[in-house]
This record gives structure tokens, sequence and C-alpha cells, in this order.
């Protein structure tokens, strides 16, 4: 088990980091769209502090994934890529991590906005950031869609960018990423 | 004969045992609504849940000398406010307080016990959703001239009052313990019961 990035691929904890925060990323899809549209009552409450626990730890792995990266450089990307395309990757990388945290920031505000206070699986009990404002919770909605949906046009290009890296330009950008591939390395999970 | 003059020298006599109102009630006050408040927290999804209710009104008679009076307070419960719509209409509805059946809660004191420092405990009823159980109430009363404050504080069970019904009995999703804070400012109304406003 390699832990740390090298030259060539993703360490363990990287990819740990990515595709963990990339599952509770995709549940989080359902899980809000499903929650809103509930009518008012137990289960949309069940689901909608599900969404917000989710949520709550994807903005505590996205830190931890920050620092570790700081501590663990990703590997470069490959060579003969265009300056444009460097550029974009480079981008879209950082709008990621941007709403990485913006996401679960903006919904954690709503949600103080609207006078219901956030807790970790029930565990945690989080701090309102605003008090109640109903004008202020509908703006923070707002927010929140229109960034779930900036980062589900990101992911679309993330994921598109990735399989041109594999299948047109046949470099290791995808496969790096991949659990246990490469190296003959058993299988992590 | 004898009875008679029994019977009319006790109803002679009411007028001057209704006087003696501080001895038995203590004075009483009249709420000031603007400066009050009554608030409550609950807990939902392991975080604290605040409200507060807008409609309520206090029969208040207290003489904090003797420990004696007669407090009785009731909540218009489709009042309730906890800064979310679409909490305090579930809060409102049949699972939880059915204001539809049962709009006004009322606590009812007439023992009370003084535990010094201004402090006294008042043991009361509460009468919620149908049911009628004791619950204790702690506060502090301080008279100053013809003004005074009340302010106190109650925890109470809210499955003991059948409130929050079906899927909501269990604790998980919303807690069982709700604990009560009042703010009471009042201004002297008079002596005796029913005497003023």
């Amino acid at each position: 088990m390699q832990w740390r990035n090298d030259k060539e691929r993703y360490g363990a904890v990287a990819r740990l980091f990515h595709w963990g925060i990339a599952a509770l990323i995709l549940a989080q899809y359902p899980l809000g769209i499903y929650g809103a549209r509930l009518p008012p009552g137990f289960e949309q409450l069940v689901v909608l502090a599900r969404h917000k626990s989710i949520g709550i730890s994807v903005f505590v792995l996205a830190g931890l994934r920050l620092a570790w990266r700081r501590a663990d450089p990703p590997p470069p990307l490959p060579p003969g890529m265009r300056r444009w395309q460097r550029r974009a990757a480079g981008a879209s990388h950082a709008l990621l991590y941007l709403l990485l945290f913006g996401l679960p920031v903006s919904g954690w505000l709503f949600s103080s906005a609207s006078g219901v206070s956030v807790s970790w699986f029930g565990l945690v009990a989080l701090p309102d950031l605003v008090a109640p404002s109903r004008s202020l919770a509908h703006v923070l909605l707002r927010v929140h869609v229109a960034m779930a949906v900036l980062m589900g046009l990101v992911l679309v290009l993330h994921a598109g960018a990735a399989l041109w890296h594999h299948f047109s330009r046949r470099d290791p950008v995808l496969v790096r990423m991949l659990p246990g591939r490469a190296r003959n390395r058993s299988a992590r999970r | 004969m004898t009875r008679l003059a029994v019977a009319l020298l006790l109803v002679l006599s009411l007028p001057a045992f209704a006087a003696t109102g501080p001895g038995k009630a203590g004075a009483c006050w009249k709420l000031q609504p603007a400066r009050s408040t009554l608030s409550f927290t609950g807990k939902q999804a392991g975080a604290p849940a605040h409200g507060h209710f807008r409609k309520y009104s206090a029969h208040f008679c207290f003489d904090p000398a003797q420990a004696r009076g007669e407090i009785e307070a009731k909540v218009r419960l489709n009042s309730v406010d906890t800064s979310n719509s679409t909490r305090d209409g579930i809060l409102r509805g049949p699972e939880f307080f059915d204001v539809s059946d049962y709009p006004v809660a009322t606590y009812k004191a007439s023992r009370f016990q003084a535990l010094g420092d201004h402090r006294f405990r008042g043991h009361g009823t509460l009468t919620l959703h149908g049911h009628s159980r004791p619950v204790p109430v702690t506060f502090t009363f301080r008279q100053q001239g013809k003004r005074a404050h009340a302010q106190g504080e109650a925890s109470l069970d809210r499955r003991a009052f059948d409130i929050g019904q079906g899927r909501w009995g269990s604790t998980r999703w919303v807690g069982a313990r709700v604990h009560v804070r009042f703010d009471l400012a009042l201004t002297r109304a008079g002596s005796a019961r029913g005497a003023g406003h």
C-alpha cells in the first residue's frame, strides 16, 4: 500500500479522499432534491437531516483533503498538454474545491437563516451562522441550488476530461486515480 | 335558625374574606405582553430547536413574603413561532399540538415554596393536548414598586402530553425533553382576585 502520491500516481490517502467525497457528493443530489420535494413532515426532516450531516462530512473531509494535499502534492499533469488545457484543469479543480466548501457552507447558512439548527448525525450540534430571516433564507437557498447546478456541470466536465485523457490521449490521468490498479498492487477495496 | 345565622354570617363575611386577598393569594399583577417572553427549547435531529409563543395571558396573584398566590397562565398554541413556518405548521397540526381540538394550554399553580433569594418553586399543573400533568416551575419574583418581574423555567417530557404522535413518538428525531422559559413583566393590578383589570 502506497499512502503518498508519487510522480506517476495518487497514493491511497488522496484516492480515498477523492472517491469518498465523490460518493458523498453523488448521494447529496438525490437526498437534497428528494428531500426538498417531500411534503413537510417526518420523512422530510429525516431525509434533509441526512443531507445536512453528509454535507458537514464533505466540508470536514474537504478541509482534511486540502491539508493533506499541501503535505502531499498531486502528481503533475502528463506532458504534451496545451496551455489552455492545463489552465482548464487547474481552474476546474480549484472550482471543485471551492464548491466542496461553498455547498456545505451555503446549506448551513440556509438552515440557520430558516431557523433550523444543524447537527452532524445527531451527535454534534453545530452553531447557527446567522439569525433566522425569511428573506435571507430565500436568497441562500437559491445560492445553494445554483452552486449545486454549477458543481454538477463542473463534475461532468471533470469526468469527461478524465475519459478524454484515458480514451483519447491514452495517458494515465484517469488510471492513476482509480483504486487498486497499476503496478500490480492488490485492490484496496 | 342557628344554621341560617351561620349561613348569613358566612355570606356577609365573604367580601371581607375576599378583601384579605393579599394575605391569601397575594397582590395581583397584570401581564405586560410586549415586555414578556414565553419561550421553549426542544431538540430536533440532534440540534436545539428554539421557539416562543406570541399569545398568552396570565392571571398572576402572588405574595412573595409568604410564598402564596395563584397563577393561571393560558397559552394560545397556534401562536407558536419557531422562526420556521414549515415547522410551526407541523407543530400546530394533529401530530403535535392539534390546535383545532386543543387551542389552549393552561398552567395553574396555587402551591408555592420559597427557595430563598427571591426564588420560588411553584407546584402546578399543565393542561396541554387534553392531558393534565404536574409540572413544577422555578422562578424568581422581584418587585419594584408597582412593577414586578417573574422569570423562570420548567422542564417537561412532551410524551407525557402525547405531543408528537406516530413516527414522531420516537425521541431520535425529536427529543422528549422540552425546556420552557418565561420572563414576565408585570404591573400592579390591585389586590384580591378579580379586582381591578
